[in-house]
C-alpha cells in the first residue's frame, strides 16, 4: 500500500540519519521495523507520517507519489503514528485529546461531545481498552496514556498505523493484551508498522521484519524464517562482550534505606516503604518500568524531596553526594555554559579565594584534569557543553560527580540515549569504580543494563522493592513477573 | 452625565464600572492571546496608541464611532505585528512587548505634538453616547462599551470552553508540538489570537480616548495594561473571574478618585493616587494562587 | 564563543540601524527633514563641551540602572522596576543629605549609600514575593513604579517642597552631602566614575564570584540549580537586593551630584533606559558602558532636538521602541542572510 524510495535524511545539525532507504509496506500486514538506537527507524517513520521532510527521496501511496507537508497531510491518506513520547496534552481530558483536530461538530462552532463520546466508546469496545474519558491525561498511569494515544490515532480512521516502541512503557502482562489488540486491528484491515528494538517482540507479533542499521536497510526477512540469532546479527555488528567483574566481597553498608515513604507531586504516596542497602564494592541495581516511584525515591535519598516515614542513612566519607541524574541536559549540565564551568557545578564553592571570588586557575586545572582522565572529546574547556556529543556530555557529568570523592555514587539511567561505544564506556567505568570499592546505586529501566553490571538487584514496582536477589539469580520470566507486578517475593 | 444627585456609593460604583472597563477589555483580549501561548506585555502600548488613534479619528471625522473602529483596527494591526514576530520569527515576546510600550508612549506624544502643538494632551473631542438608566431618583449613564465588555467576556468563556476553535486554541498554548502533529496550524492560530487580543486592547484604548475622557492625554494608559496582566493571573486564566478581577481593580481606581474628591482639601492628592497601585499589589499578592498558566506560554514554537 | 559575541553585537547594531531608519521614515512623513533632526540630535549631544558633559551626566544613572537590569535578566527574572527604585533611592539619599548633620565627604558617602539602600528596600517586597511565592515580578514592578513616582511627587510637591524655588523641587541638601565635581575644569560629578566602577564590578560579580556563578546557573537552568543544591529562592533574593541597590544609587547620584535636591519627575526614564541598555548590551555587563553612552546620547540629544528642531523629545522613545522590537528577532536576520546567500 505504501512505498518509500531512496529516502535520505540529514538533520539541520548535520546528523545523517538515513542514507538511502527503500521500504515497501504491504496492505494488511504487520511490519516490524527493527534496529538499535540511532538506526533511523523513528526518523523514517516520522517522514512517512509527515512530521519530517526527507532530504531526498520519494513516497508513494497506492502507486501515487505524495508530498507530505505536515502530519495532517499524512492523516488525510490514513497514515497515523503513535510516538514513543506521548503526544497528548497533559492538561486536557482523554476525550479532548482524542478529538483534538478532528472534532465532530454540532454546527459550525460547537463540538458535538456526545457524538464524540459515542464514537470513542465504540472504538474502546473494538479494542477492549478501558480508559476514563473524562480524566485529565496528566493524572493517568503510563499504560492508560498509551491506550489514549492509540485511541486518538484510531479515531482518525487510520489505514496505516505506525507504532514507535509502544511497549516500552507497558508491563509484560499489559504487553500481552496489547498484542491481542494489534492482532484484532490487523484482522480489521489496518496495516501496522511496529518499530522496536526488542527482538522477541518483533518475532512474536510481526509478519515481516525490516532491519535498519545506521540509516540503511540491513535486511528484509519473513518472520517465519527469522531467528533471534539471525536478527541480532543483522542489528548489531559489533560483538558485545559481557562485562567480567572481578570478585569483591562487599562489606560495609554505605547507603541504608529503611521503610521509606515518599509522596509524589500530587501528594499521594509513590514510594511505599522501600528498604534496601548498598555496600561498598557493589553495584546495587534498582530495576523497574518507569513511573514506579524511582524518581521520588532517588530525590528523597539525595535530599531534594522530603520523606514522611522511614530513614535514609549515608555513611560516606564526604558530605557531597555523587549523583548522575537521569537527564543530563536538563538536570546534569547547564548546556550554554562552557565545559570548565560545568565541571564545578555543585562543588563551585570549593574553587574560591576567600569563599567569594572564583579561582579561575584552579577551575581550569580541574576541568583539564577531568577532560584528560575521562577522555572527554571537546575542542577545549571553553566550549559550551551543548556542542558536546551525548556520550561526552555524560562523561562530563560522571567525571564531575566522581571528583566529589564520595564513597557513594547514585546513577539513574546512565546510558539512555547513548551510542554503543559510550554505553560500553560508561558501564565499564561503573564496574571499575565498584571494583575499587565504591558503593554504587544504579537505578535503571534497562533490563540488559541491570543484569549486565549489577551485583545485586532489586525490582521496584508500585513504590515497593518487590524482589531482591543476586543479579545472576534472576531469570527473564521472574523479572518480567516482578516488573509487571504479577509477583511479590 | 448627571452626577449631582447621586449618592456617593452609587457614584463610586458608577465610576468603578467606568474605570474597570478598559482593564477588563484588555485583560480579556490578552487572556485569549495567552491561552494560545503568546504573552504580549505590549498591551500597555497598544492601549495608549488605541486611545490616541481614536481621538485623532474622531477629531478628523467628528464621529466617535469611527474613532472606536479606528482604535480597534490599530490595535489589531499592532497585535498582528507582535503575533507575527513572536510566532513566525521566534521573537522574544517580552522584549517585543517592551518595544511596543516604548513605541506607544513615544509615538502618541510625538503625534499629539504634531497635531495639537504640544505633547501633553489633545483638544476635547465628542464622545460616544451613553445609555441613561434611572436609579431611584437619580440617573446613571452607562457606556455601550461596558455592555460589550460583558458580552465579550461571556463569549470568550463560551468559545474557549465549548467550541473547536477554543479547544484548538488551548491546545497550542498547552502543547504546540502535539497540536502541530494533529495538523493544527500553531503559528496561524497564535497569530489570530494575538490579533484578537490587540483588537480588544485597541478597543480599550478607544474607550479611554472617546468615551471616558473625550481627549487624549500622554501616558493615559498609566499602567492599566499591566493591571490587566495582574487581573488575568488573579483570575487564573478564567475569562469570567478575570472580568471580576478587572472590575475590582477598577474599583480601587474609582475609590481613589472618590476619596480625592471628598478629602482632597485635607490630604495631598499624590497619596490618593498611590491607592489603586498599592491595592493592586496587595490583591495580586494575596490572590496570587499558584494558578497554572498555559504550559507553553511565552515560548516560541519551532518545527524540527 | 567569539562567533556568538559577534552575532550578538551585529544583532544590536542592526536593531539600532532599523530604529533610526523607522524614526527617519516617521519624521519624513510628519514633514520634518530626518537628516537635519538627527544632525541636531548629535549636535546637542556632542556639539560643545557643555552638552558633552550633559551627555555624560545622563549616562551616569543609566549605567547604574543598566547594571541593575543586567543582573535581573541574567537570572531570568523580568523585573522592570528600576524607575521606581531610582525614585525611592533619590528620596532616601535626599533625606540623609537634607536632615543629617555629618562631616563633609562622609556625609556624601552615607547619603549615597542610603540611596542604594532605598532602592534595595524597594526591591525587597517584590523580591520576597517572587522568591517565596512565585508572584509575577513584572506586574509588581510596574505597580511599585507608579507608587514610587506618586510618592516622590508627594515629597517634591508637598512634604519637602521648597516654596521659594521657581520649579517644583524639594529643599536643597546640605553642602556637606554634595558629591563633588571631578575638577573645576571638568564639572562632572565623581558619581560618573563610581558608576563606571559599579558596572565593571557587576561584570566581575557575575563572571568571577560564587554569587554570580549561581545567578547564571539559576538563570540558564533552574532544574540543574536545584540538583546542584543552589537555592533558587536565595539567589533570586540576592539578585533583587543587589539590583535594587544599584538602581537606588542611580537616583542618589542624580540628587547628590547633579540637582542637589529632588526635582519633580527629574528622571526622563533613566530606569527604562537601563532596561534598553541591558537588552542591547545582550546582558553583557561590560557592554553596558557603550550601551548607556548610546542611550545618553539619545537622552541629551533629544532636548536639543526638541528645542532646536521642534520635535517632541518623546521621539527617542519611538526609536528605542523600534530598536527593542528589532533586537528581539535575531533569527530574522539570520534567515535573511541565508536567503540572500541562497539568491546569489
Amino acid at each position: 500500500m505504501g512505498e518509500m524510495v531512496n529516502i535520505h535524511k540529514i538533520y539541520p545539525d548535520g546528523t545523517v540519519a538515513l542514507r538511502g532507504v527503500n521500504l515497501d509496506i504491504y496492505e494488511g500486514e504487520m511490519l516490524g521495523l527493527l534496529g538499535e538506537n540511532g538506526a533511523g527507524k523513528t526518523t523514517l517513520m516520522k517522514i512517512l507520517s509527515g512530521l519530517l521532510k526527507p532530504t531526498r527521496g520519494v513516497i508513494r501511496i497506492k502507486g501515487k507519489e505524495v508530498k507530505f507537508r505536515s502530519p495532517k497531510d499524512a492523516l488525510s491518506y490514513g497514515i497515523g503514528m503513535v510516538h514513543q513520547h506521548f503526544t497528548l496534552v497533559p492538561q486536557f481530558t482523554v476525550l479532548e485529546n482524542i478529538v483534538l483536530g478532528s472534532e465532530p461538530k454540532v454546527n459550525k462552532l460547537m463540538i458535538d461531545w456526545s457524538r464524540a463520546e459515542e464514537e470513542v466508546k465504540e472504538l474502546m469496545k473494538l479494542t477492549g481498552f478501558k480508559v476514563d474519558l473524562n480524566a485529565k491525561v496528566a493524572s493517568l498511569p503510563v499504560g492508560m496514556k498509551q491506550m489514549a494515544e492509540i485511541l486518538k490515532v484510531l479515531y482518525r480512521n487510520i489505514r496505516l498505523l505506525i507504532l514507535d516502541e509502544p511497549t516500552s512503557a507497558l508491563t509484560p502482562i499489559e504487553v500481552k493484551s496489547f498484542f491481542n489488540v494489534l492482532r484484532k486491528l490487523r484482522e480489521g484491515g489496518v496495516t501496522i508498522v511496529f518499530i522496536t528494538h526488542k527482538i522477541k517482540e518483533a518475532l512474536e507479533i510481526t509478519d515481516r521484519i525490516v532491519v535498519l542499521r545506521k540509516g540503511l536497510v540491513e535486511g528484509v526477512i519473513s518472520t517465519t524464517e527469522a531467528t533471534p540469532q539471525l536478527l541480532a546479527r543483522m542489528m548489531v555488528k559489533v560483538e558485545t562482550k559481557p562485562i567480567i567483574k572481578p570478585e569483591v566481597s562487599p562489606s560495609r553498608e554505605v547507603l541504608v534505606v529503611e521503610d521509606l515513604w515518599v509522596r509524589g507531586d500530587d501528594g499521594r504516596y509513590v514510594v511505599k516503604g522501600a528498604s534496601f542497602c548498598v555496600r561498598e564494592g557493589e553495584i546495587y541495581g534498582i530495576l523497574g518500568v518507569e513511573g514506579n516511584g524511582q524518581k521520588e525515591l532517588v530525590e528523597a535519598i539525595i535530599g531534594l524531596r522530603r520523606y514522611d516515614r522511614g530513614r535514609v542513612l549515608v555513611r560516606s566519607n564526604s558530605r557531597l553526594l555523587a549523583y548522575v541524574p537521569p537527564d543530563r541536559t536538563t538536570e546534569g549540565l547547564v548546556l550554554e555554559m562552557p565545559v570548565c564551568e560545568n565541571s564545578i557545578l555543585g562543588i563551585h564553592k570549593m574553587f574560591t579565594f576567600g569563599k567569594l571570588a572564583i579561582n579561575t586557575r584552579k577551575v581550569v586545572v580541574h576541568a583539564n584534569e577531568l577532560v584528560s582522565k575521562y577522555s572527554i572529546a571537546t575542542p577545549n574547556i571553553r566550549t559550551p557543553a551543548k556542542y558536546l556529543s551525548g556520550g561526552n556530555q555524560q562523561r562530563l557529568v560522571i567525571a564531575r560527580e566522581l571528583s566529589k570523592g564520595s564513597d557513594l555514587l547514585i546513577v539513574v539511567n546512565p546510558t539512555r540515549g547513548l551510542d554503543i561505544a559510550s554505553t560500553n564506556y560508561v558501564r565499564k567505568l561503573l564496574v571499575d569504580l565498584r571494583s575499587n570499592g565504591k558503593a554504587i546505586l544504579l537505578v535503571t529501566a534497562d533490563v540488559d543494563e541491570a543484569l549486565e553490571i549489577s551485583d545485586r538487584l532489586g525490582v521496584i514496582y508500585n513504590g515497593r522493592i518487590t524482589g531482591e536477589d543476586l543479579a545472576m539469580n534472576f531469570t527473564e520470566e521472574r523479572l518480567g513477573l516482578l516488573m509487571g507486578g504479577a509477583l511479590r517475593e | 452625565m448627571n452626577k449631582m444627585n447621586l449618592s456617593p456609593v452609587i457614584a463610586l460604583l458608577d465610576s468603578a464600572l467606568r474605570l474597570g472597563t478598559p482593564i477588563a477589555l484588555t485583560a480579556i483580549g490578552e487572556l485569549i492571546a495567552e491561552k494560545s501561548g503568546v504573552v504580549n506585555i505590549g498591551i500597555e502600548g497598544i492601549m495608549v496608541i488605541g486611545a490616541f488613534a481614536s481621538v485623532v479619528a474622531t477629531y478628523a471625522t467628528g464621529d466617535p464611532i469611527i474613532g472606536v473602529l479606528v482604535g480597534v483596527a490599530i490595535g489589531a494591526l499592532l497585535g498582528f505585528l507582535h503575533g507575527t514576530l513572536s510566532t513566525y520569527l521566534y521573537a522574544d515576546q517580552i522584549i517585543v512587548g517592551m518595544g511596543i510600550i516604548f513605541f506607544g508612549y513615544g509615538i502618541t506624544a510625538v503625534g499629539n505634538a504634531i497635531i495639537w502643538g504640544q505633547p501633553g494632551f489633545s483638544v476635547g473631542v465628542s464622545t460616544i453616547s451613553h445609555l441613561v438608566v434611572r436609579v431611584g431618583e437619580a440617573s446613571v449613564s452607562i457606556s455601550p462599551i461596558f455592555f460589550l465588555t460583558i458580552v465579550l467576556a461571556i463569549l470568550t468563556y463560551f468559545v474557549l470552553k465549548y467550541t473547536w476553535v477554543g479547544l484548538r486554541l488551548r491546545s497550542v498554548g498547552e502543547d504546540p508540538e502535539v497540536a502541530d502533529v494533529l495538523g493544527i496550524n500553531v503559528f496561524r492560530l497564535r497569530l489570530y489570537a494575538t490579533v484578537v487580543g490587540g483588537a480588544l486592547t485597541g478597543l480599550a484604548g478607544a474607550y479611554l480616548g472617546v468615551d471616558w475622557g473625550g481627549r487624549f492625554v500622554s501616558y493615559m494608559s498609566a499602567g492599566r495594561g499591566f493591571i490587566a496582566l495582574a487581573a488575568i493571573i488573579v483570575g487564573g486564566w478564567e475569562p469570567l473571574i478575570t472580568l471580576l478581577a478587572s472590575y475590582l481593580f477598577g474599583f480601587f481606581d474609582a475609590l481613589q478618585l472618590t476619596l480625592a474628591q471628598l478629602y482632597g482639601k485635607q490630604v495631598p492628592p499624590q497619596l490618593f493616587q498611590m491607592i489603586p497601585y498599592i491595592a493592586t499589589v496587595v490583591v495580586f499578592a494575596l490572590f496570587f494562587r499558584k494558578a497554572r498558566p498555559p504550559a507553553a506560554i511565552a515560548r516560541p514554537y519551532r518545527r524540527e | 564563543m567569539i562567533r556568538e559575541y559577534l552575532r550578538d553585537a551585529a544583532t544590536s547594531l542592526i536593531a539600532i540601524l532599523i530604529g533610526f531608519l523607522v524614526g527617519a521614515i516617521i519624521l519624513q512623513v510628519a514633514g520634518y527633514d530626518p537628516l537635519y533632526i538627527y544632525g541636531s540630535l548629535i549636535n546637542s549631544a556632542f556639539g560643545n563641551y557643555y552638552v558633552t558633559l550633559n551627555t555624560l551626566t545622563a549616562m551616569m544613572p543609566i549605567m547604574f540602572t543598566g547594571a541593575a537590569a543586567t543582573l535581573m535578566f541574567k537570572s531570568a527574572l523580568f523585573f522592570i522596576g528600576m524607575e521606581g527604585q531610582l525614585y525611592i533611592g533619590s528620596i532616601t539619599a535626599f533625606l540623609v543629605g537634607h536632615l543629617l548633620q555629618l562631616p563633609a565627604g562622609l556625609h556624601a558617602i552615607i547619603a549615597f549609600l542610603a540611596g542604594g539602600l532605598g532602592g534595595l528596600l524597594w526591591g525587597l517586597v517584590p523580591g520576597y514575593l517572587r522568591a517565596r511565592f512565585g508572584v509575577n515580578e513584572t506586574v509588581t514592578a510596574i505597580m511599585l513604579n507608579w507608587i514610587a513616582i506618586h510618592f516622590t511627587d508627594y515629597i517634591t510637591q508637598y512634604a519637602f517642597a521648597d516654596p521659594k524655588a521657581t520649579i517644583a523641587r524639594t529643599y536643597k541638601i546640605l553642602p556637606t552631602a554634595v558629591i563633588p565635581k571631578i575638577s573645576p575644569e571638568v564639572p562632572l560629578s565623581w558619581g560618573f566614575v563610581v558608576a563606571v566602577i559599579a558596572t565593571i564590578l557587576t561584570g566581575y560579580l557575575l563572571y568571577n564570584t560564587v554569587i554570580g556563578y549561581e545567578i547564571r546557573v539559576v538563570g540558564l537552568n533552574p532544574h540543574v540549580a536545584r540538583v546542584a543544591k543552589i537555592s533558587i529562592e536565595s539567589t533570586y533574593l540576592r539578585v533583587f537586593l543587589i539590583s535594587g541597590f544599584l538602581a537606588g544609587l542611580a537616583g542618589a547620584t542624580m540628587v547628590l551630584g547633579v540637582f542637589n535636591s529632588i526635582v519633580y519627575r527629574f528622571s526622563p526614564g533613566y530606569g527604562w533606559d537601563g532596561i534598553t541598555a541591558a537588552l542591547i548590551a545582550r546582558n553583557n555587563p561590560y557592554m553596558i558602558i557603550p550601551a548607556s553612552l548610546f542611550l545618553a546620547v539619545l537622552r541629551s540629544g533629544s532636548i536639543g532636538m526638541m528645542v532646536g528642531a521642534g520635535v517632541s523629545n518623546e521621539m527617542i522613545l519611538v526609536i528605542q521602541g523600534v530598536i527593542l522590537i528589532s533586537a528581539a528577532v535575531p533569527e530574522a536576520y539570520i534567515l535573511l542572510a541565508r536567503y540572500v546567500k541562497a539568491r546569489r
